[in-house]
């Protein structure tokens, strides 16, 4: 049982990032690239303050602090990059919360990682069984799901469309494009660090190769493969790749061949998806870009 | 209203526009004609900040904008549009009048949470206006069609409907009935500009069909391209002449605009 627990914790914490990832890219357009130095950051901060025994919500809640503080300065002068040039400068900041986490062993325990960490205490409610988390993470991707639903078809949801679509235009609108965008960053940043402030203490050790820039890209090839601007779309892309390496594990095969055969899956897979439905699974139909 | 005197702008060599002035009066229509590569975009683009000229400047109610940018001219409630209409393609024609018409207010991320019945409210009212808008275009069964879907024809009048719903001061209006449009639509486009500027605001219309400047223009303004009189002079960007709409010598000027050349 605790095996689907785990898996359930995983889709339902990469659907978080996922659904962040497609307010940026498949309503604003933006190519910005970093839930994984946001979920780093949420996850390294509720560790440290869960360590020095501080309330798990106060962890949750300085967690989305620090890392709107540190990540929504740098991308809001990086997201007047456009197209490729936005993915390049995101992709840096993941690498560079990486780098920063590896290095700094007195804080965050370096090459290391922190040990340890003690289960997530909500006020009365103490998680410490995989059961818990699931039903934490389940709680927190539907929160998101309604989130991202309501915010899509509200003027803020139509206007973020529209300066994904001509900056120029919007702008001549007399819109902010700059902070148009800052909110939607904001927005994913804050959701993908509640993410990882529920993963730290499930996996009760975390270390910096856990959140490298893969595992943004994996992020952002979950929400192509399920379709830009869906939400079924985003949870179905987590759970393709989620479960696939799980089926390889139960085929039976020596770990030498299942990783590369992984790999294999997963391009074979995106390759597919790329020339039967280029729009993603939940592409088009999903879209049809009526109000409300 | 809006003038600018002593316009002009050059692109690498060549000169677009010679020393143009142009006054703007409120309740009035004024037309900018004359053949292709006069500069009448050329114009328009600096009267609406998308553009800015090499000499000379925009008065605002006599008063210079030292630096008019397209976000200046909104908060001016300085309008215009394209030959080719600019429009949101991915949003429905519902959307992109919403957009239009300005409402920042509810436009915050929270307030998409928090303020969800008054947003709902909000819609309704615009929903009434866009109706009665497109109503008089002929396009109101298309209020909820993805704009890009529209036929090249129709987009041009949301377009237009989109720069009518933004509620400026002045109306600049880049071919507003180029293409392919019934007679009735423009006739109803005409008759829809005319009652904007007799509500107290100026309209400037760049356009080439005669019939149609006849039918709302109260002062020409006629460019010309080349003329071989000004020595060593070429390029486009030259005032042929100015005048009231019902004097058949600004008629003269308007055709004589198209045979000079080089």
């Amino acid at each position: 049982m605790d095996y689907l627990y785990h898996i359930t914790v995983l889709i339902c914490l990469y659907g978080v990032l996922a659904l962040g990832q497609n307010l940026l890219l498949g309503i604003g357009n933006m190519l910005f690239v970093a839930q994984a130095a946001a979920f780093a950051i949420g996850a390294y901060v509720l560790a440290l303050s869960a360590l020095k025994a501080i309330p798990g919500y106060l962890g949750l809640l300085l967690g989305s602090a620090v890392a709107v503080t540190l990540l929504v300065p740098l991308a809001s002068v990086a997201i007047r990059l456009k197209g490729d040039y936005l993915l390049v400068a995101s992709l840096a900041l993941c690498e560079v919360v990486r780098s920063t986490l590896n290095n700094t062993p007195t804080l965050t325990g370096g090459a290391q990682g922190l040990m340890a960490i003690p289960p997530l205490k909500i006020f009365r409610f103490q998680l410490s069984l995989p059961l818990h988390y699931a039903f934490a993470s389940i709680l927190l991707l539907i929160t998101v799901s309604w989130i991202y639903h309501l915010v899509r078809f509200s003027p803020y949801g139509r206007l973020l469309q529209a300066t994904g679509e001509d900056q120029d235009a919007a702008r001549a609108l007399g819109r902010s494009v700059r902070q148009v965008r800052v909110a939607a960053v904001t927005a994913a940043v804050i959701s993908a660090a509640l993410a990882g402030g529920l993963y730290a203490p499930y996996l009760v050790y975390i270390d910096p190769t856990q959140f490298t820039i893969w595992e943004s890209v994996l992020v952002l090839a979950m929400v192509i493969l399920g379709g830009l601007g869906s939400i079924r779309g985003s949870i179905a892309g987590v759970s393709v790749f989620i479960l696939i390496p799980e089926i390889s594990r139960f085929a039976g095969l020596p770990a030498g061949i299942a990783a590369p055969l992984r790999q294999i899956a997963f391009g074979f897979l995106l390759l597919l998806i790329l020339r039967v439905r280029p729009s993603g699974i939940f592409g088009k139909s999903d879209r049809p870009w009526l109000t409300y | 209203m809006l003038s600018a005197i002593h316009i002009a702008r050059s692109f690498g060599g060549v000169q677009a526009l010679h020393d143009v002035s142009l006054f703007l009066e409120p309740g009035n229509v004024a037309v900018c004609a004359g053949p292709n590569g006069a500069g009448k975009t050329t114009l328009l683009n600096i009267l609406s900040g998308w553009d800015q000229p090499d000499q000379g400047s925009v008065y605002l109610e006599g008063k210079p904008i030292a630096r008019l940018t397209p976000e200046i001219a909104h908060r001016l409630r300085i309008v215009r549009t394209f030959s080719t209409p600019r429009i949101f393609r991915n949003l429905s024609v519902f959307d992109n009048i919403y957009l239009a018409c300005a409402i920042t207010h509810s436009e915050r991320f929270i307030s998409s949470l928090l303020r969800r019945r008054y947003n709902r409210e909000l819609k309704e009212q615009v929903r009434l206006k866009t109706t009665s808008l497109l109503e008089e275009l002929a396009i109101a069964d298309k209020v909820d069609t993805v704009a890009g879907n529209l036929s090249g024809g129709q987009q041009k009048l949301l377009d237009f409907a989109c720069a009518l719903a933004r509620n400026g001061k002045i109306l600049l209006l880049d071919e507003p009935v180029s293409g392919r449009l019934p007679s009735q639509l423009r006739s109803c486009i005409g008759e829809m500009i005319r009652q904007f500027a007799d509500a107290g605001n100026s309209v400037l219309v760049v356009e080439h069909n005669r019939d149609f400047i006849r039918s709302i223009a109260d002062r020409i303004l006629v460019l010309a391209s080349r003329i071989s009189r000004v020595a060593g002079e070429t390029g486009g960007g030259f005032v042929l002449g100015e005048g009231r709409a019902t004097e058949a010598r600004t008629w003269q000027l308007l055709e004589e605009s198209y045979n000079v050349r080089a």
